[in-house]
């Protein structure tokens, strides 16, 4: 099994509930029970060339959760210090009481300048302009208008997390 | 403009009331001490005056007794000459041929011939012995009575000798016969003024004086003078005056200084001359009392009681005391009228400075500072022409000059101004005209902000439920997608192939044997499936009915135009909960109900709502700092006595400082981050809208605050 392969780690930053149950449908799809004895059937029946093989090229993810900005910081903290970090963040804008989502991104760089973050609002009450202006590394934030769709955002989670140098390590026996 | 006409304290008036009051102070001030002086000097100059009187009048009043003692002494003298004098013829022919007895028994001068205007009398008393003593005492009486009697009859009625005996010669024209006239038995010796010479009544045989008698003969008042002449120790004669007093008494009353009156009394105190006037007997009692009482040399002193002055002088010969009399009114008269003229003069010079000082105030003052006045209306009338006299070298004349100066500044300002004036007003139209534009954007912006508040929170909600449907949807979707149905059909075509011996190739052959397991599996997977997509579309029914909700909620409070329309306050604080729900369920809040129930009443529902859609998610961010198991909403909604509906919204969070009491309504206030300062500006002016108001009540950081607004109370069923 390999942890950086496999499971890569995400982090959703958001106060609505919904959202993160969102995240993990699209994220995290519930593994079929007796799909395996299904597709051994399935080879048995039709012939192995019949059997799709998507699920090898699905990375899995690993998906956690904060409701607030502080409490994504720390979690952000914590993973480093685990030496399991986080490849990427979702963080949404409005999450009252606390840090919004500037404020919670400029605490986030304090700890972690290299984290792909991706803000994502339902309601454009901020500028992203000026977002931009503070935080000028393009690779490193993008922007995600909700209602968004699966696909789209397991499309970006791939961009994301594939390193841009591939160079990915072999778990460490 | 008459400005000047009507001064309820001119300035002359003024000066000269101000004026007047201390020159009338000075003028009373000046009576009185000329007054105070006046009586001083006159009093000095009436007591000295009184003084001279009546040591004058008794001077002139003593010379006629003075006059009668030295006859007396004279007369004294030559009776005792002449009675040793006479020889014996003398005594007997002469005698008889002079004096006769006569038929009654008495001795008498001869009628025959007797004129006792010119000749002295003799009478001797009936039963009287005439010896030669007698005789010769007699005729020598007679002789020197006839040579001296007309003599001193020029001051004195009569002059007399009596003998102790009894025999009297008289020479007494006014009476010429008496002497014939009179009874036989007279007796002179039983008059009072005899007596007074008898040894035993007179041992220093001095000249005395009787008391006042009214004589019996001629009814006059006299005082008689009597001197007694011894010979060879012997009483031998009383020599005798009468003074007539009337003449003293009459100068004594009648002769008297102003306003007094005279006394004489005798050193016993006996009255002899006393003021005609009803005098009382203390008065007078008190008057001799003090003067025998006074120290010696003392002549003139006072008597208090009767406020009086008294003068003393002695009568030198019978020793009376003249007494003037001065009452003191008679003294101060004089000094109270010298002061009423000070009096008089000084109000007449008063009234006189008055009038001239009055003329020249009106002439010199009022006048030119009237001008002032004029010129003054003139200028603020808008006329600059003013003409003043500035010739004049004192301050009036500098006055003139300063407001000439400042006449033309004001001129010269005043052109200025109103050419600004000009202009600006133009300014100040078109201001009037942007700040209007301003303000009437500005009521729009603050009316968007207050939809863009609600319009937030809409889309926000709006768009994280429709994140999930979107997600759920899909997901389904995939689901669908990836279900095996096409392996019903393979597994049918299969069977179709094999169908000769289908029982031997579901039991014997090596792919036929898993075709019946694989139908099971199969079957169990779709169930399955179909399971997981009916539960995501659920899902996604349950989000599309909250999106429903929530922009129905919004349709509710977004139409246009707004009009007053019957709204039941209970559900619109429902409605306004429900909006900020999501919030206050994540930010943990509490909300406390206490609302009454009341008949829909009439306002405008779009406002009302956005009213207290904005109170509540106020209340709701001010709890922030509250531990979330104590945050705690209060709605409460009652109808006040005063004909309003009250709700107030409640919160047990920050509070407000009493300097943002005020504040807090103001445009552009916030203290939250994101806040845009729009919500209680416009929600006051909503308020205001509404016919209400909305207020702010907080005891201070940290003690929660209390919004509350007030509606007015038009039930809409009594006005449908």
């Amino acid at each position: 099994m390999s942890a950086c392969a496999n499971k890569k780690r995400v982090l959703v930053i958001d106060d609505s509930e919904a959202i993160h149950t969102d995240f993990r449908r699209i994220l995290n799809p519930e593994q079929r029970r007796d799909q395996d004895d299904l597709d051994l059937l399935e080879a048995a029946l039709f012939g192995p060339a019949s059997v799709p093989a998507p699920a090898l090229v699905d990375p899995e993810f690993e998906v956690d959760s904060a409701f607030q900005g502080q409490e994504g910081v720390a979690k952000i903290r914590e993973a480093l210090m685990s030496g399991r970090p986080y490849e990427l963040v979702f963080l949404d804008y409005r999450m009252p009481p606390g840090w919004n989502g500037a404020e919670t991104l400029r605490r986030l760089r304090a700890v972690a300048p290299a984290l792909r973050v991706v803000l994502c609002s339902a309601y454009s009450d901020y500028s992203w302009g000026e977002l931009l202006q503070e935080f000028s590394d393009l690779q490193l934030l993008k922007e995600l208008r909700k209602p968004f769709n699966g696909q789209e955002v397991r499309q970006l989670v791939l961009t994301l997390t594939t390193p841009q140098d591939g160079s990915c390590a072999p778990p460490s026996q | 403009m008459q400005p000047t006409s009507r001064l309820r304290a001119p300035l002359a008036r003024s000066t000269l009331l101000k004026m007047g009051v201390r020159i009338a102070v000075v003028i009373t001030l000046t009576t009185f001490f000329s007054y105070l002086h006046i009586l001083h000097t006159l009093r000095t100059e009436a007591l000295a005056h009184l003084e001279q009187h009546v040591t004058e009048r008794a001077q002139s009043e003593q010379g006629i007794f003075l006059l009668a003692e030295d006859n007396l002494a004279f007369i004294k003298r030559a009776l005792e000459e002449r009675i040793r004098a006479l020889g014996p013829e003398d005594l007997g022919p002469r005698f008889d041929r002079l004096f006769v007895r006569m038929a009654d028994g008495s001795v008498r001068s001869r009628p025959e011939g007797f004129d006792g205007t010119r000749t002295v009398g003799v009478f001797v008393p009936r039963g009287v012995k005439v010896d030669e003593d007698m005789r010769r005492r007699l005729l020598a009486s007679y002789d020197v009575l006839t040579s001296y009697g007309p003599a001193f009859h020029v001051r004195f009625s009569d002059t007399f000798v009596t003998l102790p005996e009894g025999p009297i010669v008289i020479y007494w024209p006014e009476h010429p016969t008496w002497i014939h006239d009179t009874t036989p038995d007279f007796m002179v010796t039983q008059q009072v003024y005899f007596s007074t010479s008898l040894p035993e009544n007179n041992p220093e045989r001095r000249t005395l004086w009787s008391e006042v008698y009214t004589d019996e003969v001629s009814g006059r008042s006299m005082s008689t003078s009597t001197t007694p002449l011894d010979l060879d120790g012997r009483h031998a004669a009383s020599i005798s005056q009468d003074v007539m007093l009337e003449e003293l008494m009459d100068h004594t009353i009648n002769d008297h200084l102003p306003g007094a009156y005279n006394l004489l009394f005798r050193d016993d105190g006996t009255p002899i001359v006393q003021p005609p006037t009803q005098m009382e007997g203390e008065h007078l009692r008190r008057i001799i009392e003090s003067v025998r009482t006074r120290p010696p040399g003392v002549s003139v002193l006072k008597l208090p009681e009767h406020d009086e002055y008294l003068a003393v002088a002695r009568l030198l010969g019978p020793g009376w005391n003249l007494v003037t009399v001065l009452p003191e009114h008679v003294v101060s008269q004089p000094a109270l009228l010298a002061a009423r003229y000070v009096l008089l003069l000084g109000i007449l010079s008063l009234v006189l400075e008055l009038a001239i000082m009055a003329w020249v105030l009106r002439w010199q003052i009022t006048r030119p500072l009237l001008t002032f006045t004029q010129a003054t209306d003139r200028i603020a009338s808008g006329e600059f022409q003013v003409e003043l006299d500035t010739s004049r070298n004192d301050e009036l004349g500098q006055l003139a000059h300063s407001f000439q100066c400042m006449v033309d500044e004001v001129r010269r300002r005043e052109k200025a101004l109103r050419e600004a004036n000009e202009s600006l007003e133009q300014r100040v139209e078109e201001r009037t005209r942007e700040l209007k534009d301003v303000h009437r954007q500005l009521v729009q912006s603050a009316r968007r902000a207050g939809m863009a508040e609600i319009a937030t929170n809409v889309l926000h909600n709006v768009g994280n439920v429709l994140n999930s449907v979107y997600t759920a949807a899909q997901l389904a979707r995939e689901r669908m997608t990836s279900l095996r149905l096409e392996h019903v059909s393979r597994v049918a075509g299969m069977l179709q192939e094999h169908q000769d011996d289908i029982g031997a190739f579901l039991a014997q052959d090596e792919r036929g044997r898993n075709v019946l397991p694989f139908l099971g599996k199969l079957g169990q997977n779709l169930l399955e499936e179909r399971k997981e997509i009916a539960t995501l579309l659920d899902d996604v029914g349950r989000y599309t009915e909250h999106i429903g909700d929530i922009v129905k909620v919004q349709q509710n409070y977004a139409r246009t135009p707004r009009v007053q329309e019957p709204v039941h306050l209970e559900a619109l604080v429902e409605d306004a909960l429900r909006i900020n729900a999501a919030g206050l369920t994540r930010h943990q809040v509490k909300v406390v109900r206490q609302l009454e129930a009341l008949p829909p009443v009439l306002t405008d529902k779009h406002k009302a709502m956005m009213i207290l859609v904005n109170l509540v998610s106020n209340a709701k961010y001010a709890m922030d700092g509250v531990p979330p198991v104590e945050r705690i909403l209060t709605v409460k909604m009652e109808r006040t006595p005063t004909g309003l509906v009250r709700i107030q919204v409640h919160d047990n969070g920050m509070g407000i400082a009493p300097e943002m009491l005020t504040r807090i309504f103001q445009y552009g206030f916030t203290t939250r981050e994101e806040g845009h300062g729009f919500g209680l500006h416009s929600s006051a002016l909503a308020a205001q809208e509404l016919g209400g108001s909305l207020t702010v009540h907080s005891e201070g950081p940290g003690q929660g605050a209390t919004f509350t607004l007030e509606l007015p109370y038009a039930s809409a069923q009594q006005s449908a």
